[in-house]
């Protein structure tokens, strides 16, 4: 059985590689952009999931970090001659005006500064519970946003970086999501893993068990913030521009949507809905147009995408708290298990009809 | 091996234990009974590093540890139970004691997750460090169930197998026999003395009952109001005025 | 440094002040009651700006009357807004009636700009708010008078209605403990609901009153005096109404102070209110006139 499962594992893979190939391959450009923001999503909601799903710590600080990973890759990699263009207001810095690195080093500095960043915020806020830590994370985002805004020298300030190299194919960030899945798959199913839950649980009692909580919530914050660092990275390497604007509550709000309706502490369930949810973005974007129902026209509505977006939360929050997948997670089992579902139930109807039949 | 000096512990204006001072000495088991709201869990909380005393010193094996941390108190080896039952509820059995073992396994979130075998081999021993305690308590066929869904007499089982798994000297129980009928409390208090000669252990044990510790306690103290009224032999407790004062009020 | 500069900037901090202070009242009685940051709170005042102005603008009501209608409508909204939003929760743990009060205040502001439209709309102030008063040196737009004294003659109001009447003394018995007060006969959702049309009502007040001295409206126009006055509410000790007020003056007079004495840093005026909030929830976290609780192990 063991082996058996092992064989699909590596048939499914496979065929998720080939599909990526295919997609890479066949995909219109618009088309293949939806489906390489699903995987930067899947990267963004694993590691919210982490910090709000497996740690139990409520943080509202996502985009923060996204920013900070964004804006330091997006420096790194820029050709001089781009700087240049770029900071037509103020000259940049110096000491970031010649500097040109691969994408790799870049991606993995921007996460490291996102990390350190992640230590700053968290070192003080993490003591905090609730809904204090909660804003205390979402003030700090802020704060990230508003010194992004006036560091003229160093971000370009409200204006922005345009022309960032398009370095995130569909390669780089469908294997930082892999990368993602499989790094908290087995940081769950360690004995660290153990010790986050436990924190979520019951914070006294893992205490008492010799946990140093406070280390294991800073940890978790700073691998959470790793990540984001990375995911906010890729998306400024997808869409080619960034800006302050970009990272601001809404971004932390759609990551916080997918891990609601994923489940809190289901990593297959925050895969799922962000994959899901950022198709669904795509595809309801015609509610923000102009539309021609039969019986009235409207000029364009924006916002109306974000209000079905807003109603789907609260709905999924009120009627199915636990999310799509609750805490668990996908094994071949469930798989069998929901094969077997039509089976049991024509048996169950059999059963009825033999026995009203036999009266 | 555990020693208080004038340890208390103030809240607003209420003194909620008062000059508390105990000793006890190795592979002892004390009683520390009371009435309800006479502060024996908050001694416990001050013991375990849950709260800090606001007067007083606590020794353990001859060194401070008044103001550490409760989970650097835990690894010197104080293990303790709760009153109010505080498994991880969303954890089955095995998880909860292998949670348990977490510090002794002494790894960091780099390692563990990459697996390496420094760490592999001291998860492969602790699971079956685990497999053996919950042998000891009687869980073994429960060991895949969720926490939450045990029965409470063998949650309370559990809980203490969670505490041996920290691997502690000294092993610290809040009323493990709440809510159990005299025969199960009978079967625990044997219970106890059988895992304190296996896992050479010492302990501090609260009972509300005075009468379900007797039997196994050498010596005891008595609490109420927070102040320790009386300390001595079950047979010299019984016959204390005050301590019969304490519970049965002054006629 | 001029003397009539500094009476001028404590003029502005005491009205921008206690304009903060109005809205903090909100949150800190909700919070008080049912230990929820009411993120829609910030949205419930964009609410009853808007109601204002279409009641004036477009229905043609004096000024005066649209008011009224603007802050009714708006505290039956918040009450609706409990009832829809939070009620079904209130069993819930802490994190989720929060998720869902993110979702309401995404829900209002995007409702906000379908039906109000997304461009920003100028208000019609009424001569008597926006005439401009010269009191010595100062000189300062009349409704900068008219904030301190309808945030004053309210939070009498308000506590005489918490200290001295029986709704009052509901309104406390459920903030300390709610279903000891259920047990206790209290008709928990009637407080609730209550504390809420209250909060909504002065929310609507301030929005109105924020208006009548930025007269320009849009629909996000709720988010920063929201989360600003969220953060004077934690400030003061969330939950107590004289905390609210003082956390709501002191966050007014920093900004002003320092956007007028250090001008430099005026980019940064709207992170000072966050930076504030961490310093006081590492040092303080239960808040100036907070009491500490201690969790029962």
């Amino acid at each position: 059985m063991m082996k058996r499962n092992h064989l699909y594992t590596m048939i499914a893979v496979a065929i998720a590689v080939l599909f990526v190939v295919y997609a890479d391959n066949n995909f219109d450009p618009f088309v293949l952009r939806v489906f390489n923001l699903c995987a930067i999503y899947v990267v963004l909601a694993v590691s919210l999931n982490l910090v709000n799903g497996f740690t139990g710590l409520f943080s509202l600080g996502h985009a923060g970090f996204m920013a900070v990973g964004a804006y330091v890759s997006a420096l790194l990699t820029m050709t001089p001659d781009q700087k240049e263009m770029n900071f037509f207001l103020a000259p940049i810095v110096p000491w970031l005006h010649d500097i040109s690195l691969p994408f790799l080093p870049a991606l993995l500095i921007a996460g490291l500064v996102a990390a350190l960043s992640g230590v700053l915020v968290g070192a003080p806020v993490l003591r905090l519970r609730d809904d204090y830590l909660a804003i205390a994370t979402l003030g700090f985002a802020e704060i990230i946003r508003v010194v992004i805004t006036n560091v003229q020298t160093v971000t370009n300030g409200a204006l922005g970086l345009k022309g960032l190299p398009k370095y995130a194919t569909t390669f780089w960030v469908w294997g930082a999501a892999a990368v993602s899945v499989l790094f908290m798959v087995f940081l769950i199913r360690s004995s660290y893993g153990r010790a986050i839950k436990a924190v979520r649980d019951d914070e006294i009692a893992a205490e008492a068990m010799g946990i140093n909580v406070f280390r294991v919530k800073l940890a978790s914050f700073t691998a959470s913030s790793f990540m984001a660092g990375v995911g906010g990275a890729l998306l400024g390497h997808v869409l080619t521009t960034i800006d302050p604007k970009m990272f601001t509550f809404l971004l932390t709000f759609n990551i916080l949507l997918i891990v609601v309706i994923g489940g809190n502490g289901s990593i297959t369930g925050s895969v799922i809905a962000a994959i899901g949810v950022t198709v669904l973005m795509e595809l309801l974007r015609f509610l923000d147009g102009p539309m021609n129902l039969l019986i009235f026209k409207t000029d364009g509505l924006p916002g109306l995408r974000m209000v079905v977006f807003s109603i789907m939360l609260m709905a999924m929050v009120i009627y199915r708290q636990r999310g799509l997948m609750g805490n668990r997670e996908f094994s071949w089992q469930m798989v069998a298990d929901a094969a077997a579902l039509p089976r049991s139930w024509i048996a169950a109807v059999k059963r009825r009809a033999r026995r009203t039949g036999g009266k | 091996m555990l020693q208080t000096d004038n340890v208390s512990m103030r809240f607003g204006g209420l003194n909620a234990v008062a000059d508390f001072s105990v000793t006890v000495e190795k592979n002892e088991i004390v009683g520390l009974i009371g009435p309800n709201g006479a502060g024996k869990t908050t001694a416990f909380n001050m013991i375990t590093g849950v709260y800090t005393p606001t007067k007083g010193r606590i020794l353990f094996e001859g060194s401070d540890i008044t103001d550490l941390k409760p989970h650097s108190i835990t690894e010197r080896g104080i293990a303790r139970t709760f009153q109010n039952i505080r498994l991880f509820k969303e954890m089955t059995v095995v998880d909860n004691v292998l949670t348990a073992c977490h510090m002794r396994i002494n790894t960091n979130m780099f390692e563990a997750t990459m697996h390496l075998p420094g760490y592999l081999r001291r998860e492969k021993e602790a699971r079956e460090f685990t497999a053996s305690l919950l042998d000891a308590v009687g869980l073994s066929a429960a060991g895949g169930e969720l926490a939450v869904g045990l029965p409470y007499g063998k949650q309370r089982r559990l809980e203490i197998a969670r505490a041996l798994a920290t691997r502690p000297k000294l092993l610290l129980l809040d009323e493990p026999a709440a809510g159990m009928n005299p025969q199960e409390s009978k079967d625990l208090m044997e219970f106890i003395v059988r895992i304190r000669d296996e896992f050479d252990l010492t302990i501090l044990l609260i009972e509300h009952h005075m009468q379900v510790v007797m039997g196994i306690c050498k010596r005891m103290y008595v609490l109420d109001y927070g102040l320790t009224i009386a300390h001595g032999t079950p047979d010299e407790i019984r016959k204390d005025p005050k301590v019969i004062e304490a519970y049965l009020g002054v006629e | 440094m001029s003397s009539s500069l500094i009476l001028q900037n404590l003029a502005n901090s005491l009205s921008l002040g206690s304009l903060y202070a109005l809205i903090a009242i909100g949150y800190t009685m909700v919070y008080g009651i049912l230990r929820l940051i009411n993120f829609a709170h910030g949205d419930i005042f964009m609410l009853g700006a808007y109601i204002a102005f279409y009641a004036v603008s477009m229905f043609l009501m004096p000024w005066y009357a649209g008011f009224v209608v603007a802050i009714g409508l708006t505290a039956l909204f918040g009450i609706l807004l409990e009832r829809v939003a939070y009620r079904p929760l209130r069993d819930s743990p802490r994190i989720s009636v929060m998720i869902s009060a993110i979702g309401a205040s995404f829900l209002i502001e995007n409702l906000g700009i379908v039906i109000f439209g997304g461009r920003p709309k100028g208000f019609p102030v009424p001569d008597l708010f926006g005439t401009v008063v010269h009191l010595g040196s100062v000189s300062i737009v009349s409704v900068s008078l008219f904030i301190p004294v309808f945030t004053f003659a309210i939070l009498a109001v308000l506590l005489w209605i918490v200290n001295h009447t029986k709704t009052g003394m509901a309104m406390r018995a459920t903030s300390t403990d709610l279903d000891a007060a259920r047990i206790m006969g209290i008709d928990v959702n009637r407080v609730v609901s209550f504390t809420f049309g209250v909060g909504s009502l002065l929310a609507a007040l301030g929005g109105i009153m924020w208006t009548l001295k930025y007269p320009q409206l849009n629909p996000l126009m709720g988010i920063m005096p929201g989360l600003k006055c969220f953060i004077a509410a934690v400030i003061g000790g969330i939950g107590n109404i004289m905390g609210a007020v003082l956390g709501g003056f002191l966050l007014g007079f920093i900004e002003i102070m320092i956007v007028a004495f250090l001008p430099d840093l005026s980019g940064y005026r709207d992170a000072f209110a966050f930076v504030l909030l961490i310093v006081v929830l590492l040092v303080k976290p239960s808040g100036l006139l907070g009491k500490h609780q201690a969790e029962k192990v």
